[in-house]
């Protein structure tokens, strides 16, 4: 247990926490009576104090007027992008894009929209046995992918294979030859789809 | 002026402000961090969890304070000749009006803003969030990321400079 006459230096040790009364039991009693007893501890007790006291008195400090209005200068510059995808398309129809009033600019949007899709009704008709085609050459074609694939790896093992007719093929042969009879069996009536017919006729 | 931008400005702005002119002890430098500060904060804003906007804050402000200190110290020998002149006028004055108490309290205070400003980070910044700013340890624990006892310990250290620099003025 520290005494009055020898522990000025754990006194003063303990100054801050006292002030932030985070001492206590036997250790707050020997202070308080260390305290009471030295000039020199009491006295830095009260600087102490008193400092911490001028520091909590400190004022908050009011940010000039100046400095957010700079600011706010500078964040339009970086200003967040637009929310959603269809921002701009809210924009528009506030009236902040175009400044045509909202009926009238309704009015030539669907105009215009219309148009378009007149236009895109007649190249559609226009072209429509070649994109059938092309739909129904990307189905196919993903398909054959696949078989490949599959004939590939059933035949991983295999270097050559003899038929029932006696004939010896290598390994890339029996890819090929499947892949030909596959295009036999599935492509062509795939390929026999009535659009693609109708453009033979054509 | 974007009203999000405005109401964050003037959420934020006074305690950016407060923190930063107190470990600066300049106006235009805090003004500049505040400036930086509330730009990164519109930035980010939507990404900090809302909870712990004001301790991002914080830490962004200590940083930029951080960064400030640097800069200053490349053209400390400007500063320096300054600091001289301003003390030497302080000297003259308070030799003068020791008698009037009001005054002598400013004095302190003016003495107790330049020692606070010279104290090392993190004291500093511990110093100034807890007795001015009036943060909790918690909120100071994830500003700073340090933990709460280094944190009372720091804060106690800090407490203690500031006595042993405003020895014979206090």
């Amino acid at each position: 247990m520290p005494t009055s006459s020898k522990n000025c230096s754990w006194v003063q040790q303990c100054i801050e926490l006292y002030i932030d009364d985070e001492l206590g039991g036997q250790e707050l009693e020997a202070f308080e009576r260390h305290i009471e007893l030295c000039a020199i501890c009491r006295e830095e007790l009260s600087r102490a104090g008193r400092i911490v006291n001028e520091l909590r008195a400190l004022p908050p400090r009011p940010c000039p007027e100046s400095v957010m209005e700079k600011a706010s200068v500078l964040a339009g510059a970086v200003q967040k992008p637009a929310t959603t995808r269809f921002e701009w398309l809210r924009k528009l129809f506030c009236g902040r894009v175009l400044l045509a009033p909202k009926p009238v600019l309704t009015a030539v949007l669907i105009v215009v929209a219309s148009a378009m899709l007149i236009v895109m009704q007649h190249e559609r008709n226009t072209n429509r046995s070649t994109s059938a085609r092309l739909v129904t050459d990307a189905v196919s074609q993903g398909e054959l992918d696949i078989a490949k694939l599959d004939i590939m790896l059933a035949f991983l093992y295999v270097d050559k294979y003899t038929t029932r007719a006696g004939e010896i093929i290598e390994q890339e042969d029996i890819v090929n030859r499947m892949m030909k009879t596959i295009h036999k069996s599935v492509v062509k009536p795939v390929f026999s789809f009535p659009i693609y017919q109708q453009e033979e006729k054509i | 002026m974007s009203d999000p931008f405005r109401k964050l400005a003037e959420q934020y702005s006074g305690r950016i402000y407060t923190f930063a002119y107190y470990s600066l002890r300049s106006c235009e430098e805090a003004e500049d961090v505040t400036q930086e500060v509330l730009i990164k904060l519109w930035e980010n804003a939507g990404k900090v969890d809302p909870g712990r906007l004001h301790t991002w804050v914080m830490k962004v402000a200590r940083n930029a304070v951080i960064d400030a200190v640097r800069r200053r110290q490349a053209r400390q020998v400007v500063f320096a000749d300054a600091f001289e002149i301003e003390a030497a006028e302080t000297a003259v004055v308070s030799g003068q009006s020791r008698a009037d108490h009001a005054l002598h309290t400013a004095e302190l205070r003016d003495d107790l803003e330049k020692a606070l400003a010279v104290l090392e980070d993190p004291y500093r910044s511990i110093v100034i969030m807890r007795e001015i700013q009036g943060m909790t340890y918690a909120e100071m624990a994830d500003a700073l990321e340090l933990p709460l006892n280094t944190l009372r310990v720091y804060l106690h250290r800090g407490r203690k400079m500031l006595r042993e620099s405003l020895k014979g003025k206090v």
